[in-house]
């Protein structure tokens, strides 16, 4: 009686997973933001430790700002095992012993999905802002 | 007390060492695995493991927002694992790992939500679906072939250290 009662909730368990599995990939497939072909027109800006900045206005047909960033030359292509790490951008390197880094933002806002995984459309504008302090 | 706190800092260790060495394998992790055995065999001495293997990570990565969901995540499956305790099926508990997969995103979110607001933990959710579900893919693929074989020797292990 037991091992039926256990074989029934290990098959309803199953069951349930594999229900919330496939809800969990129609919702990603439902609110997956999808690249724009062609050609788009976007903005990065470098703003530097003194201050200065650096606009690139570029023209491509690159699905995601990791594309961008690396195909213009903008940053160094520092891969590590996380992805794309930028340590150098507009030929200024940060110097992690000070804690800097360049810091990713859209529209003057926080992103949230790395490099990679932000995909670009026509008109976005970016920016890479030498940061002090983690 | 000295013999549980040596073994709560090995374990501790051994935890470490194990998700350093698949970590450039995306969400393909043995901690899972270890939280659950070590909870079921030596019970509470799992917060003294989880305890140094979270400062471990911290230490080596840099006390980012990811450490803040470590901090209730591995203690959460402890909890979970506790709670089943008296399950002894390798189906059900690679369920159950593969359940934690899956959700791993949903609840590090919270901290999302907290720092950047509803926008900010929807999109760090929706964006780590594939990751959640190849998490809750290797967890259950992982469970399920080594439970019973790492149960039986953990607990002639902990025999012969407690006997």
């Amino acid at each position: 009686m037991t091992k039926t009662k256990n074989r029934k909730g290990l098959v309803i368990g199953a069951i349930v997973l594999v229900i919330v599995i496939a809800l969990f990939g129609i919702i990603y497939s439902m609110t997956k933001p999808e690249a724009n072909a062609g050609e788009k027109n976007i903005t990065v800006t470098v703003i530097h430790k003194d201050l200065t900045e650096k606009v690139f206005d570029v023209q491509t047909d690159a699905e995601n700002l990791e594309e961008v960033l690396i195909g213009e030359k903008i940053v160094e292509d520092n891969q590590t095992e996380f992805g794309l790490y930028i340590l150098t951008a507009d030929g200024e390197t940060v110097n992690e012993m000070n804690q800097e880094w360049w810091c990713i933002t859209k529209d003057g806002e926080t992103l949230f999905t790395g490099a990679k995984d932000t995909l670009i459309a026509d008109g976005d504008k970016y920016e890479l802002t030498f940061t002090t302090g983690w | 007390m000295a013999l549980d706190i040596c073994l709560m800092a090995i374990l501790g260790v051994v935890v470490y060492v194990l998700q350093v060495a698949l970590g450039f394998l995306p969400n393909i992790e043995l901690v899972s695995l270890c939280v659950v055995l070590f909870t079921l065999v030596f019970g509470k001495r799992i917060i003294g493991i989880l305890a140094v293997f979270i400062l471990l990570e911290g230490l080596t990565f840099g006390f980012g927002t990811w450490w803040f969901m470590y901090l209730y995540l591995w203690p959460l499956l402890a909890l979970v694992t506790y709670f089943f305790r008296r399950m002894d099926s390798s189906l059900g508990w690679a369920m159950l790992s593969g359940a934690f997969g899956l959700l791993f995103g949903a609840l590090g979110s919270i901290v999302y939500f907290v720092i950047g607001g509803v926008g900010g933990g929807v999109a760090y959710f929706l964006s780590g679906i594939p990751y959640d579900i190849t998490h809750c893919i290797g967890n259950f693929i992982l469970m399920l072939l080594l439970y019973k074989k790492l149960r039986n020797l953990l607990e002639k292990l902990r025999d012969k250290i407690y006997m």
